[in-house]
């Protein structure tokens, strides 16, 4: 089955197939299923495959894998989602779905590098996000029962065949600027006041309002040659409180992003060699505003568009893909 | 491009460089990059050894050897070491409408919402507060440390110091002592040509004990010459 936007009665014909799914859509429509084998989250915005949209009467399904064997369902909170590995399978992936700045999210983003056997499978995944234009509070759902959640997380597991593989693949447009200071955190944090930058105890905030620094721009680091982004939320220039969508970490050296002149074209060519076969993508809501892509088609890019992405860890303004392959 | 067709033993040193840093190689494939900064940020840490970091890596390497650019990034490190060296508030919308928004006016959520921002951003300074203090703490324990140590450099000189004035005085005053024995006033010099006169005749008595202990063989008398000799002294 293609990944793309479907009716509902689309989805709920998909349901009684028993297929395994994602599915990804605004509340109203989500609330319409029946029960089944999938797992879902709200979003209202997608790259759909002819182009960016806003859509609340659709739904985004990915099939997860019909190679896929088996499959779990679990649902986590602050205090148990350091098990999600022990839940996965010898040899599969993990989809996960989590609302946005609740305490699962943040225990996650926080501690996912230290959970044992963190890189053993895939996971993947992405944050529930809501029309921004809205008064609405994001949702995830677990589909075998129907429940719905707006503090709890809910992954799915698939187990795949011994010949088949997982892979995760990211695109990133953005690198660090070789000019940028050095930036390193005093302890791992959403939000930060002061922090070394080139060694200087110096208080974020003054120095981004005092240097113009473009806040679009994400701060990057160095991860063995994987650049991974922490997106700035807010400047408080008065409290001296810059605020993060993903957490920075002690161990890190950060830099600020080199500067892009044409967001929407950087993201063209990068994604030149996209595989549109992959199980699962979803792209940053950031990406989405910044660039434009809405009514623009970006090679075959597809999927939600999202509060925040997960490979491995909580990532932003980048564009996550799950491939599966054979051995 | 260069590729590998299976992934080396871990007994090759290469592992070892990679985790340790000693081999910098920006890397392609995206697990390998995030599992070997993983690897090198715990055994910094001390969570795991340097050996279970490898033997974890290796079996990953193996589960994932086909994944996208695992072969380049394996070649790069084992056929090519030498060569490679180091190289809007979007979501503060969902933040303010998150758990409270049911029914309630927008001007409480904003207060709600700036309510937790003000404890928030308290709990974050006084959390940096605590890092200054003790980074701070840190830092006069060094200097604690620098300060005694330099205590200990100066008390170990003063020592010296004292001793070698107690000596100078020790010298000085013996030389205070001989200046006053010295027989300046030749008028007044009786004493001294006594003491002259005694010091001849213990010399006279040394030297004919001695003449006689070098002839002599070994007899008693030759064994209690120590023993006049200390008569002597002691006289």
């Amino acid at each position: 089955m293609e990944s793309k936007l479907y009716s509902v009665d689309e989805v709920k014909s998909f349901i009684k197939q028993n297929k395994i799914m994602a599915l990804a859509g605004d509340e109203q429509v989500l609330d319409q299923l029946p029960e089944g084998h999938w797992i879902g989250g709200t979003i209202p915005y997608f790259m759909d495959e002819d182009a960016g949209k806003f859509a609340q009467d659709k739904i985004f399904v990915n099939e997860l894998d019909p190679k896929s064997s088996n499959y779990k369902i679990n649902v986590y909170d602050e205090n148990n989602i350091e098990q999600i590995i022990k839940d996965t399978f010898n040899n599969g992936f993990t989809l996960i779905i989590m609302p946005p700045f609740q305490k699962v999210h943040q225990a996650f983003a926080l501690k996912a590098e230290d959970i044992e056997g963190l890189y053993n499978n895939p996971i993947v995944g992405w944050i529930a996000g809501v029309d921004l234009n809205a008064d609405a509070t994001p949702k995830v759902y677990n589909g075998l029962n129907k429940e719905k959640f707006e503090d709890k997380a809910v992954a799915i597991h698939i187990e795949l065949p011994d010949d088949y593989f997982a892979q995760i693949d990211i695109t990133n447009i953005f690198e660090p600027d070789p000019e940028s200071p050095e930036i390193r955190f005093f302890f791992d944090t959403f939000d930060a006041l002061n922090c070394l930058i080139d060694g200087k105890e110096t208080n974020l905030a003054e120095y981004i309002d005092k240097h113009n620094i473009d806040i679009k721009l994400p701060l990057v680091a160095d991860y063995s040659g994987a650049h991974i982004n922490v997106s700035i939320k807010e400047v408080d220039v008065k409290n001296g409180l810059v605020s993060f969508f993903a957490p920075v970490f002690e161990s890190k050296v950060y830099r600020f992003a080199k500067p892009i002149d044409n967001y929407i074209n950087r993201f063209e060519v990068k994604t030149l060699d996209y595989n549109p076969d992959n199980v699962f993508s979803c792209n940053c809501i950031l990406n989405y505003l910044y660039g434009e892509f809405e009514g623009r088609k970006i090679n075959n890019i597809k999927g939600p568009i999202t509060f925040g992405e997960i490979g491995y860890q909580l990532l932003n303004q980048t564009l996550v893909s799950l491939i599966v392959d054979k051995n | 491009m260069k590729t590998i067709n299976s992934v080396p033993p871990k007994e090759r040193k290469e592992w070892r460089d990679l985790l340790t840093g000693n081999l910098n190689i920006p890397l392609k494939n995206f697990f390998f990059q995030m599992k070997v900064t993983q690897a090198k940020n715990q055994i910094a840490m001390g969570k795991i050894t340097l050996d279970e970091a490898i033997d974890d890596i290796h079996a990953l390497c193996k589960k994932f050897f086909k994944a996208k650019n695992m072969d380049v990034d394996l070649a790069n490190i084992f056929l090519n070491s030498n060569e490679l060296t180091t190289s809007d508030d979007v979501y503060g919308t969902t933040t303010e409408i998150s758990t409270e928004s049911n029914g309630q006016s927008q001007n409480e959520n904003v207060t709600t919402a700036e309510r937790k921002k003000q404890e928030m951003l308290e709990l974050l300074k006084v959390k940096e507060e605590k890092m200054r203090l003790e980074r701070e703490r840190q830092k006069l324990q060094e200097e604690r440390r620098k300060l005694e140590a330099e205590r200990i450099r100066l008390e170990a000189e003063k020592t010296i110091q004292e001793k070698l004035l107690k000596e100078k005085l020790k010298l000085k005053k013996q030389y205070e002592e001989l200046k006053q024995q010295e027989p300046f006033d030749k008028s007044d010099n009786t004493e001294v040509i006594e003491d002259n006169n005694e010091l001849n005749e213990v010399k006279n008595e040394l030297d004919k004990l001695f003449s006689e202990y070098k002839t002599e063989e070994d007899s008693p008398r030759k064994r209690s010459f120590f023993s006049r000799m200390f008569g002597i002294f002691k006289k």
